[in-house]
């Protein structure tokens, strides 16, 4: 290091690390104010580069500090703040320490000057934020964080790559600037999929409701705002105006309003929120003007505050009665009016409720949209909007705390209001999407660039109000339709879900066992894609077990006896054989048609 | 809680919310014809009076109609559909 700059997530790494030493109020205090000394030392940090660090023949850059990476590390950094004093009550170290290490990632993906770093940085919150699922300990959430690891795996592999490929191409210059698709070659468009894979953008997107809905109640409310807002922040860094996007995240917020209204988990529903909210960003992103910069990088602050507390409302239902399901609750205003209010709080600031956080922000995106008479999007943006309010704002509240008691007993009576520190944390957090909702000037302030949009205009005022009320309207006319039913929606997932299964059945009709192909294709090149498979499937699944096991001390039932001669196809192993397999054959193929 | 004993008067009375809810819509749609000025719009379908409205309203409707056709259409399975 040239100067005394210190690194925030180095205080949350070596506050993490210390976390098992403490016991007791003495652990509790320590876990409330290392986050605090974070978001202290992000609030200090001045403009420029620091943070340099010599290695091999580079100088990587730690610390790269701008309006843009200052406000992302400020509402992140505020987060950990809020998110810990709701996580206060978790017993296990591992899981505070899995949290810690996730924000350290995300704030050293933010503050990272070059590609090496980040990579570093983001492989830490892939890594890191898997226990946080695995810590439920269920046998679907361990099941979750493994293919939830596959999935990052994939896209942490082909980002490497394409960081390879277009630091060949800049002639061994990591820099992390703003790329340029036609002339970055194959390498950018490498990158520009890693970070898509992250943001959560369709087709690339179900390891985020399987995850999400999977983890544990306050292990959800970090993932619900570090990795897809991290992804955002770095699509903003490298990928500002490439029109592309504008369709993708157009496309994005309608796929995932349009999934959550479907959904019956609560937490699912609000996962497939997170979509459609990050599909504002990526459009806004994807436009590049500077209100639509401004725009996404608001939203993404405000989201973080409201879906945060989302997630925190339903986590505090989740905890209390440990059930998720909207089917299985109902009237719990009586019991949970406390967490009633903050959750219609979040639900109102999601819906761009004037005077609440999401009204400033949201609008600065579809109002960028029309000014480049982008209408169609701007349209679509303002549909996915009515969607919002009817499954957030509407659908879980009247669901979950009005409408038919559907609680059994036992729910009933464990129903209560949640712990002090659950329910300080959600009226910080509450207090803030008012905050800024009506006192904007202060997050405005923050953006990138200067801002003049002016949010409460008698215009802007009667279009949301109308749009809103009447989608209120609309959702009492057809309630019948909305009630909650059980079930599981399909989504893209089914590839490395389904692909041991199907592959097995191919094998079956390509090899019969006295068909003529049998000839052309013996036993040994079956069993040669099956040792191909087979072990990096042993060694990353071995390592995910013992690495659960030693943080949850859960040990699955997942022994296999079956000693048919397939049998290897079936174990739910087999899928992340696969995708390793063809991960590599994916990159080996790419690497010859570069060198080549 | 207080709070607790307002909303089971509200419960209660769903008539009276109806009508409240039914004023402040008619409030909205006359603030949107009279107060509002229409000059800077992005496009001329925004002049009709009270356009936010039907938006809103056609919007909600297609949205949840759409999204519960798609269910019909076979996203949506049994629960345990995963686990087979």
């Amino acid at each position: 290091m040239t100067d005394l700059w210190i690194h925030p997530s180095l205080i949350l790494i070596l506050g993490a690390g210390l976390i098992p030493f403490f016991k007791g109020k003495v652990r509790k205090a320590w876990l409330v104010a290392v986050p605090l000394l974070t978001f202290a030392t992000i609030l200090g940090l001045s403009n420029g580069v620091s943070g340099l660090v010599r290695f091999l023949d580079w100088t990587l850059v730690f610390g790269r500090v701008d309006a843009l990476s200052r406000i992302f590390c400020f509402i992140m950094a505020l987060m950990c703040s809020v998110g810990t004093l709701f996580a206060l009550h978790v017993e296990n170290d591992l899981e505070q320490i899995a949290a810690w290490f996730y924000v350290a990632g995300s704030l050293g993906v933010i503050l990272a000057g070059d590609f090496v770093v980040l990579f570093l940085f983001w492989e830490m919150m892939a890594f890191s934020s898997v226990f946080l699922v695995w810590c439920r300990r269920t046998e679907n959430a361990l099941a979750a964080g493994l293919r939830y690891l596959l999935v990052h795996g994939f896209g942490g592999i082909v980002l490497l790559a394409g960081i390879v490929f277009y630091a060949n191409a800049q002639g061994g210059s990591f820099s992390f600037n703003l790329l340029d698709l036609d002339i970055s070659g194959i390498g950018g468009w490498l990158i520009l999929f890693g970070f898509l894979l992250n943001a959560a953008v369709p087709p690339l997107h179900a390891w985020l409701p399987d995850a999400y809905s999977e983890g544990t109640v306050s292990g959800s409310v970090f993932m619900s705002c570090f990795t897809t807002k991290t992804a955002v922040y770095a699509l903003i860094r490298g990928f500002s105006g490439t029109g592309m996007l504008i369709p993708l995240g157009v496309i994005m917020a309608l796929y995932g309003v349009v999934y959550a209204i479907l959904q019956n988990d609560v937490r699912r529903l609000l996962s497939y929120h997170i979509i459609s909210q990050v599909g504002y960003m990526v459009a806004g992103i994807g436009i590049g003007t500077p209100l639509a910069i401004n725009g996404a990088c608001a939203l993404a602050f405000t989201n973080i505050l409201y879906k945060g507390l989302l997630f925190m409302g339903v986590g505090s239902v989740l905890f209390m009665t440990g059930k998720s399901k909207l089917s299985e609750l109902g009237g719990l205003y009586k019991k949970m009016p406390r967490t009633l209010i903050y959750t219609l709080i979040g639900g109102l600031s999601i819906s761009a409720f004037p005077p609440f956080c999401g009204f400033v922000t949201k609008s600065m995106i579809v109002s960028a949209a029309f000014t480049e008479h982008l209408l169609w999007s701007g349209f679509f943006l303002l549909l996915v909007s009515t969607g919002t309010f009817v499954s957030t704002a509407l659908k879980i509240v009247y669901f979950v705390w009005f409408g038919k008691n559907n609680c059994s007993e036992e729910t009933w009576q464990k129903a209560d209001e949640p712990p002090w520190h659950m329910q300080s944390a959600m009226a910080i957090t509450s207090f803030l999407c008012i905050f800024y909702g009506c006192f904007y000037p202060s997050l405005y302030s923050m953006l990138p660039f200067l801002s003049d949009y002016a949010p409460y205009t008698r215009y802007h005022l009667s279009e949301t109000l109308q749009i809103l009320f009447f989608t209120g309207v609309g959702f009492f006319l057809l309630l019948d339709m909305l009630k909650p039913k059980p079930g599981l929606s399909f989504d893209l997932d089914f590839p490395y879900r389904f692909g041991g299964k199907y592959f097995l059945k191919f094998l079956h009709y390509c090899f019969p066992e006295n068909g003529s192909l049998r000839r052309f294709f013996p036993e040994e090149f079956i069993f040669s894609v099956k040792s191909v498979s087979e072990l990096p499937v042993q060694v990353a699944k071995k390592t995910a077990l013992l690495a659960c096991w030693l943080t949850t001390g859960f040990v699955p039932s997942m022994a296999d006896t079956s000693l048919d001669r397939y049998s290897w196809l079936r174990r739910s192993s087999f899928p992340v054989g696969l995708g390793v397999f063809l991960a590599v054959s994916f990159l080996t193929a790419m690497s010859i048609l570069y060198f080549f | 809680m207080r709070f607790v004993r307002w909303l089971e008067k509200m419960e209660k009375n769903r008539e009276g919310l109806n009508g409240i809810g039914l004023m402040a819509l008619g409030f909205l749609i006359i603030f949107d014809t009279i107060g509002v000025g229409k000059e800077h719009v992005h496009t001329a379908a925004e002049k009709i009076p009270a356009f936010w409205s039907l938006f809103g309203l056609v919007s909600c409707v297609v949205i949840i109609i759409f999204s519960k056709w798609l269910g019909h259409l076979g996203i949506m399975k049994r629960e345990n559909f995963y686990d087979d």
